[in-house]
């Protein structure tokens, strides 16, 4: 499929970079991402790239390229791990500017590209444009 | 964001140049640097407003960050045991300007830029790049030896024995 047809295109095709990169792929699956307190928050599923433009200004195109997708895990337990390890090693100020909850919900094929989980259980997905994605996503529990 | 007790600096008088990230999560969280001078900075993210994001530069000497990758210190005691005895706290514009420099001693970091405790090094939980350092600093100091000075008239002892009483002794085992 072509990279227009991507969420965040405009910015992907101005990588130098395979954005995605070639190893993503449709895939229908069950996933879980940390959410803030409300599943309606507009900021649950935008990018960090955009929650937060200055941490990327100077970032390499392959990082640019991974903070315009969205993470998410492969199992709760997954999640709820990762978001224990990360915070512990965060300063206290800012621990909850990256979730306060789990979300579960189900990623269709025709939703975007993801890679294969990593040995913590995240990957990176690309939404296509004008998937609704989100909208199958419900609070589980909280962080 | 919390008011800093602290000294305004116009700029930096030298130059920061990013290595890679320890940790990372749809962006950096904690990363590596180095001066013009090749000495250590780790930078945390600590604090942000609809500005500027503001990060926690601390100079730490190989062997700290040997320690920490050694888990023998936690990432409180990196940042607290830094070469200075102060930080650099920078912040950092929407346009990747770092717009405000100030300097802060120990003492006076928020404890609210802290992490917890329990924030010892953890495999395969940092990124790529902290590993490769983790076994560049393990080859560094694995390698380092201390060199004792003797007196003189010592220095035979060190020797093998002459006439091949040693070598004699050896082949009759």
């Amino acid at each position: 499929m072509s990279k227009s047809t991507f969420q965040y295109a405009e910015i992907m095709d101005s990588l130098v970079v395979n954005c995605p990169p070639t190893e993503f792929y449709n895939q229908e699956t069950i996933a879980f991402r940390w959410v803030f307190e409300k599943i309606e928050d507009e900021e649950n599923f935008l990018p960090q790239y955009f929650k937060n433009p200055p941490r990327f200004q100077n970032s390499p195109p392959s990082i640019k390229c991974q903070s315009v997708g969205l993470s998410f895990f492969h199992t709760e337990q997954d999640a709820v791990h990762r978001f224990q390890i990360l915070t512990a090693r965060m300063a206290e100020k800012v621990r909850n500017k990256i979730g306060k909850n789990v979300a579960k919900g189900k990623l269709d094929k025709s939703d975007g590209e993801c890679n294969k989980p990593d040995t913590k259980g995240h990957f990176t997905f690309h939404p296509y444009k004008d998937s609704a994605f989100a909208n199958n996503f419900q609070i589980t529990q909280k962080l | 964001m919390e008011d800093l007790k602290g000294i305004t600096l116009p700029k930096l008088n030298f130059s920061l140049k990013k290595m890679g990230d320890f940790l990372f999560h749809e962006g950096p969280i904690q990363s590596h640097f180095i001066d013009d001078k090749n000495e250590n900075f780790i930078a945390f993210w600590v604090d942000e407003n609809k500005i500027v994001n503001r990060w926690l530069f601390v100079k730490v000497e190989e062997r700290l960050l040997h320690q920490f990758f050694s888990k023998a210190v936690n990432t409180v005691e990196l940042i607290k045991k830094n070469v200075d005895g102060f930080a650099y706290l920078i912040d950092i514009n929407g346009q990747g300007e770092w717009v405000k420099h100030q300097l802060v001693s120990n003492a006076d970091i928020p404890t609210t830029y802290f992490p917890s405790a329990d924030s010892y090094y953890l495999e395969g939980h940092y990124e790529a790049y902290a590993e490769e350092l983790k076994i560049y600093l393990e080859h560094l100091f694995a390698r380092k030896r201390v060199i004792y000075e003797v007196r003189e008239e010592t220095v035979s002892a060190a020797h093998e024995p002459l006439g091949g009483s040693f070598e004699g002794k050896k082949l009759g085992l």
